[in-house]
Order: C-alpha cells, then structure tokens, then sequence
C-alpha cells in the first residue's frame, strides 16, 4: 500500500508542474493593453441623437439612501433621453474592488464602473489602460469650468499613469458628497454655555470645558482601526495648508509627509495629546465605530468626526445635532476632506463612449444635487442648493458640500497617496495611543511608506 | 468483488486459481480497470480541476510576479517567497498562527474529549440538547459569530458587565482593544466554536467502541481514568484525526472573525497570515506577493494534514 500512494502522490505533484510549463509562455496582465488612448473623434453631446443604447453600469450603492439616489437619478436621465436605458448592478463595496480589474479586462466590461480614486484602484486602471481618458467630453461639456478644480483633480491622472491630480480627465465625480464633518449635539453645546465653534482654538477650547463637565468630549470607537482617521485628518487639515496637502497627496512639488507644512506631524501629535487628555471614548481602542457613534446619538458626547450622512439617526432624531466642517487654526476657509460619494469612470472596451459620457455629465448635474437634497443625502458641485431648513442637521450638511465647493477648499484622502499608507498610518496610531511608539515614529513610518511608493513611481 | 464482476470471463470460468491470484491478468485486461474507474470519476475531476486545481496552480505562477492586477507583471522569481520570511509582520502573524492552533484545535480538543467522555457512555438527562447546543457555532455564519463577540468583549459589554456585577469591576477591560487581551479574547472565540465540532465528533466515535473493551478493563480492576486512556482514547483515533484536521486548518486559515473586529489590530497584536493575504490581494495591490502567501499557507496545510494522518494511521 505505501508504494501506490507514492505513485498517487507523484502524480498530484507532476500535474501542476506540467500545467506550470504549459502557463508558463504567459505573464500576468500581458494582455491588459497599452497606456491609455484618448475618445475617438468629436464627442456626442446631445444624447437624443445617439440612437437606442443600453448602458452597462456597475456601482456600489446597494441600499438606503445611497440606492434611492442613484435610482432617481437613472430614472431622470432615462425620462430625458428614452434612448438611453440603463442597467444598473449593485455590488458591495468590497465586491466591487475585487472584481473590478476582473470585469474590466473581460470581454463584455460595464461601460460605467466605480473605479475608487487614488492608486489602489483607478491609478492603476490607468496604467493598465483600462479606463477611457475622459478629455474630449470635458471639453464638450465645460467640465473643467462646472466643476471645482480640487474636485476634478481627485479624478485626473497623467496619460501614462505616473502622476495623480493633474493631467487628463479619467472619471468624474457626482453631485453627492462623502466629507468628513465634526457632528455636534446643540442640547450638550448649550448646557456648557457654548455656541458653535468657529474657529479652531474655540473649538479645543470647547473640548477641554466639556471634559472639566465630566462630558465625553468626542465619541470615538478604534477597534476596527477606522476611527481615528476621521478626526486625524481634520486636524490636519486645520493645522497645515490646503495646497501642501493636496501636492503631498498627489505626490507633486515634493512634499514629505513629515513637513509641518502637511499638518500631519501636528495631527499625529494631537491624537495623542487629546487620547491622553481622556477627550476621546472612554476605552476607544476597543470601541466599535459603529457603537461609538450610536454613543453620540445617543447624547452621551459633544462632538463625532465622521462623513457626511453616516450616523444611525432614526426619523425624527436629527434636531438635535449640527455639523461644521472643524476651523482652520490660521482663520482660513476651513478645508474639508472630500470627494464625490463616488468616482464613475468609463470602461476603454465600452462601445457607448459617447452616451456613458452624457450619464456622468448629468449624474454630476445640477438636477442630481437636486435629487440629492429631496432625498436628503448630502449634495456636491452645486453650492446655490439650500435645504428645506426642516432637519437642521440636512441643513448644516448641504451648506458645508456648498461651502466646499463655492471656495474651491477640499482635499482628497490621505490614504490615496499610496496604496498601503492607510494600512501603515492605522496600525502605528494605535500602537502610538496605547503609548508603544512615539509620535516621532507614526510619521517616520508614515515618511517611509510614502518616500518608497514615490520611488516606485518615478521608475 | 468487484473483482470478479469487472471480470466475467474468468468469474464464468469459475477456477479458483484465477480468483486468488488476479495479477497474472493478462497484459490487455489490466489497463481497462483504471481508465474505467476515471471515466466514473471524470464528472467529479473535472470540477475539482476547473475549480481547485487550476486555480491552484495560476496561484503558484502569479506568487512568481510581481503584479498589481492590472498592468504588465514582472518576473520576480523567488522574491515574493524570500520577502515572507524576511517580512517582520509576516513573522508576527505565523506566530499569532501557532498561538490560534492552541484555542483553535488544542484547546477544543482537551474539552471536547472531556464532555464527550463525560456524556457519551450513559444516559445523561439533557445530553443531546447540550450537544446541539455547543454545535450551535458551527451553524452560525463566521459574520454573525464574529459581531455577537465583538458585543461580548465591548468594554460595556456583557463580560465587563458580570465583572462588574460581582465587584471584580477592576478586572474589566476593553478586550480587543489591549495589546495583552485582543489575541487570546479571539482564540476564546475560536475555542468556542470549535468545541461544538470536536464534542461530537468525539461522542459518535465513543459510541461506536465496543462496550465489551470497557468489560475487560473494569474485570482487570481498571477505573474510569484507566478506561479512558486504554480503551477510549485509543478508539477515537480515527475521530481525533478529522478533528485534528479540521480545527488545525481552521486556525491557519483564520480571517473571518479577526477581519471583522480588530482588523488585525491593535497594532498588529492580532493579525494573521489570511489577514495580510487579503490586504495584499485587494487594498495594496501586490497580488505576487498575496500569492505567494496563499501557496505557503496552502503546503503548510497540506503538510500538516500528512503528518496527522500519518500520526494517526493504525500501525496493529
């Protein structure tokens, strides 16, 4: 018997070294295409013309508000242009990142994908060729003046895929907002005799009075390593300079990480100052966002960092909270890390380049930030829009999207400057507020994720 | 018998000497055995090939790249393999590995063989309803295990709460944010749900050892102990070699229940091997190198596997 499972076994382990021989004339993403090519010949801006065409479109808005949006506006578009129907399928965030190469090096891709901005995702479609340079229909549909610049650049990359921020039109944004706001709760702001903080030293004043009143200053749960990072760059972008920010970001004019310049010394600094003054969550280190958050719902804190639209607010329980966007230290406009509720970019294999381009111009449209307010999730692109005034919350939300874009003052997420950065930031912060490390030591580590990706860049 | 059916000449025949010794088949005859045995088993190889096999091997050729899924791959050789063992969080997480086949496999295995042998032999009052009890995990999906433990171990959760309930308000801690807590807090987990398995699996295998064995022991004048380890322990070696198997792979291959509380934190005190696997594959694109992870784990496993069964082969 042990001699013929010998046999068995030699043949299990030949069959993958034979199949290996036999793949071995391939090399992955061989035949992923060249470096991107522009949109054929002039650009289609009138849809009615383009004949009956059924548009392909992947996104991630499977629930809620996000999917009520998304249907409203494929059913404006739709009654606008009849020729143009649209099939939409919704995956999960998660499904869509792991499949998206996938889809679109297959034959028949969506013509409209959710490709995320920065490197993880659609820097590397542009390399790869795989997304279609949008800039002729930027140019047909005035993108470039209806949209904020710091906007747009969150979606322009150079045509070889080496620079981010700057360059050609690769997707485009939609007239939904995802930013990252300080929530307040007015009952717990009026009780310490405070009004809305407007600059930046009134707000960490704020802090400090609400934890001398026994008060959790800020509700914050870490144990899923998210957390911290909503209030980390909203320091950072009170404490360094919007431009030095975005150029850190997009990897341009040769910002480091580590210069005071970026804020994020200073933030990183602050986490701990503030972790260590008690003005977070009791235990935030093994506090679930999720709770942490119901927490401030709940009235049991002053303030929340978190995106616009994501606290668990039941019909009715809004009146009670506010949102800023969190000062600026200099008195400068303050400056909000944002980006549209998602980046639609248009597959290069899509046969419809022409009808896929007039659903982003109109998912971008004033008339989607419209159907965005009536639905109440917060709107972007179109600062003219007020809410109804009815949930104050809504209300707060729309002005700050307003505010952002009006003053041309977000800047993208940190952790699209390189693909691991968020992973590198997350683990050393909290190795940091549990006292392991140094402050000193979450930047440099922060340096050299950031220095290393940039040398793979320049290759 | 089957013998004699695949082959009716000489079963018609009917000599005995054909029968004893079918080796002497002729050259012809001895070929169409296998090929018919594969052609019954063709539906079921070929689906193992599309599914396992082939993506098995285009695992094995990617973790030779370096690529990011999306543009040209460049050949990196054995690169992506040296980096895993020279990678100072890739050496952490093995360890965190080795730490799990303790609560994942040893831990379930000492108590499973307790409730077994304590429930298995006689009639206890409630013991099938305490079995599917402590099966219970097995059927829960890894995501809903894994928010109910998160609540569990919140620091106002119901183990802080009993703490505090009973004056030990000083032992309360926030589990799974503390250095010192979060790995063993996710191994109770595991043990938790891998004690259900192993309590079964055991207990049916108790049942089926013959009760005459018990007999001889008490006659030599043996005690419960002695009978536990002369008959039944020996008795349960083909059991104890699945639940070695399955709680074994289980705890190289944990991801579920650590993704979905700590992420691998804090810091890095929780993550595993499967852990950096996926952050390679989907967030950092460096599917080479998440690869070559894979693989790795995939002949860890499967050497193991061999070195249990081979442990637990019958040697009599």
């Amino acid at each position: 018997m042990p001699r013929r499972r010998l046999s068995v076994t030699a043949g299990v382990a030949a069959l993958p070294i034979a199949a290996l021989l036999a793949l071995s004339a391939c090399t992955p993403g061989a035949s992923g295409g060249s470096t991107s090519q522009a949109t054929a010949g002039p650009v289609t801006t009138d849809p009615a013309k383009l004949g009956t065409v059924q548009l392909q479109v992947l996104d991630y808005f499977t629930g809620g508000a996000d999917d009520a949006w998304m249907k409203a506006v494929v059913n404006a578009f739709h009654a606008k242009y009849p020729n143009i129907t649209i099939n939409r399928t919704s995956l999960s965030w998660g499904d869509v990142m792991q499949a998206l190469p996938l889809k679109l090096k297959s034959n028949n891709p969506p013509d409209i994908v959710p490709a995320n901005n920065g490197w993880q995702s659609l820097g590397t479609l542009v390399q790869g060729g795989l997304v279609l340079n949008l800039d002729s229909a930027a140019q047909a549909y005035g993108w470039r003046d209806k949209v904020p610049t710091s906007i747009l650049q969150e979606h322009e990359f150079s045509t070889d895929g080496k620079q981010m921020g700057t360059g050609a039109v690769f997707g485009m944004p939609v007239a939904r907002s995802s930013m990252i706001e300080v929530y307040y709760n007015r009952n717990l702001l009026r009780q310490l005799g405070l009004s809305v903080p407007t600059t930046y030293s009134a707000f960490t004043d704020a802090l400090a009075k609400a934890k001398a009143a026994q008060l959790t200053p800020i509700a914050l749960g870490n144990v899923e390593q998210v957390g911290i990072t909503e209030p980390l760059y909203s320091v950072m972008n009170a404490l360094g300079q919007q431009q030095k920010i975005s150029d850190l970001i997009y990897s341009q004019g040769n910002v480091s990480i580590a210069d005071q310049a970026t804020g994020f010394p200073q933030a990183i600094s602050t986490m701990k100052d503030w972790a260590d003054k008690g003005y977070f969550t009791k235990q935030f280190g093994a506090v679930a966002g999720q709770d942490a958050a119901q927490q401030f719902v709940d009235g049991k804190a002053l303030f929340h960092f978190d995106y616009s639209g994501s606290l668990p607010l039941k019909p009715g329980q809004s009146g009670n909270f506010g949102s800023f966007v969190l000062p600026r230290s200099d008195g400068g406009a303050p400056v909000a890390t944002t980006s549209s509720a998602t980046n639609f970019s248009v597959s290069s294999k899509s046969k419809h380049a022409d009808a896929a381009a007039a659903f982003l111009n109109f998912a971008a449209s004033p008339d989607a930030a419209q159907l965005a307010v009536n639905l109440g999730v917060a709107p972007l692109l179109d600062p003219s829009l007020k809410a109804d005034g009815k949930d104050p919350l809504f209300a707060d939300d729309v002005n700050n999207a307003g505010q952002i874009s009006s003053k041309n003052s977000s800047v993208p997420y940190l952790d699209w400057a390189t693909p691991t950065l968020l992973t590198t930031i997350q683990t050393k912060v909290q190795d940091l507020l549990a006292g392991k490390t140094s402050a000193q030591d979450v930047v440099s580590a922060a340096k050299t994720d950031d220095d290393s990706f940039k040398a793979k860049l320049a290759k | 018998m089957s013998r004699l059916v695949e082959n009716p000449t000489k079963a018609a025949g009917g000599t005995a000497k054909a029968r004893v010794s079918p080796r002497r088949r002729r050259p012809g005859q001895r070929h169409r055995r296998p090929w018919l045995g594969l052609l019954y088993l063709a539906p079921g190889l070929v689906v193992y090939a599309v599914v396992v096999l082939v993506p098995a091997v285009q695992g094995a050729w990617l973790s030779l790249f370096h690529w990011d899924g999306v543009t040209q791959a460049t050949w990196a050789g054995f690169e992506n393999y040296t980096n895993f063992f020279r990678d100072p969080t890739l050496r952490q997480a093995v360890t965190h590995t080795l730490y799990f086949i303790l609560f994942f496999s040893v831990l379930p295995i000492a108590l499973g063989l307790l409730s077994a042998a304590l429930s298995a032999r006689r009639q206890v009052r409630g013991g099938g309803v305490f079995r599917a009890l402590v099966f219970l995990p097995q059927m829960l999906t890894p995501a809903v295990v894994a928010v109910v433990w998160k609540r569990i171990y919140a620091p106002d959760g119901p183990i802080n709460d009993a703490l505090r309930a009973v004056g030990l308000g000083q032992l309360a801690h926030g589990w799974l944010g503390e250095y010192t807590w979060a790995l063993p807090a996710l191994g109770i987990a595991g043990t938790w749900g891998a004690f259900g398995l192993c309590t079964v699996l055991f207990t049916s295998g108790m049942q089926a050892i013959p009760g005459e064995l018990y007999d001889a022991v008490r006659v030599d004048g043996g005690g419960a102990v002695r009978e536990f380890f002369t008959v039944t322990l020996p008795g349960l070696r083909g059991s104890m070699s699945v639940v070695l198997t399955l709680t074994v792979l289980a705890a190289i291959r944990v991801f579920d229940i650590v993704w979905l509380t700590t992420k691998g934190g804090p810091g890095i005190s929780t993550i595993t091997p499967t852990i950096v696997l996926y952050q390679r594959a989907f967030a950092n694109p460096d599917v080479g190198a998440a690869a070559s992870i894979g693989i790795i784990l995939a002949v860890v496993s499967l050497l193991a596997t061999m070195v249990i069964v081979k442990l637990s082969e019958d040697k009599s």
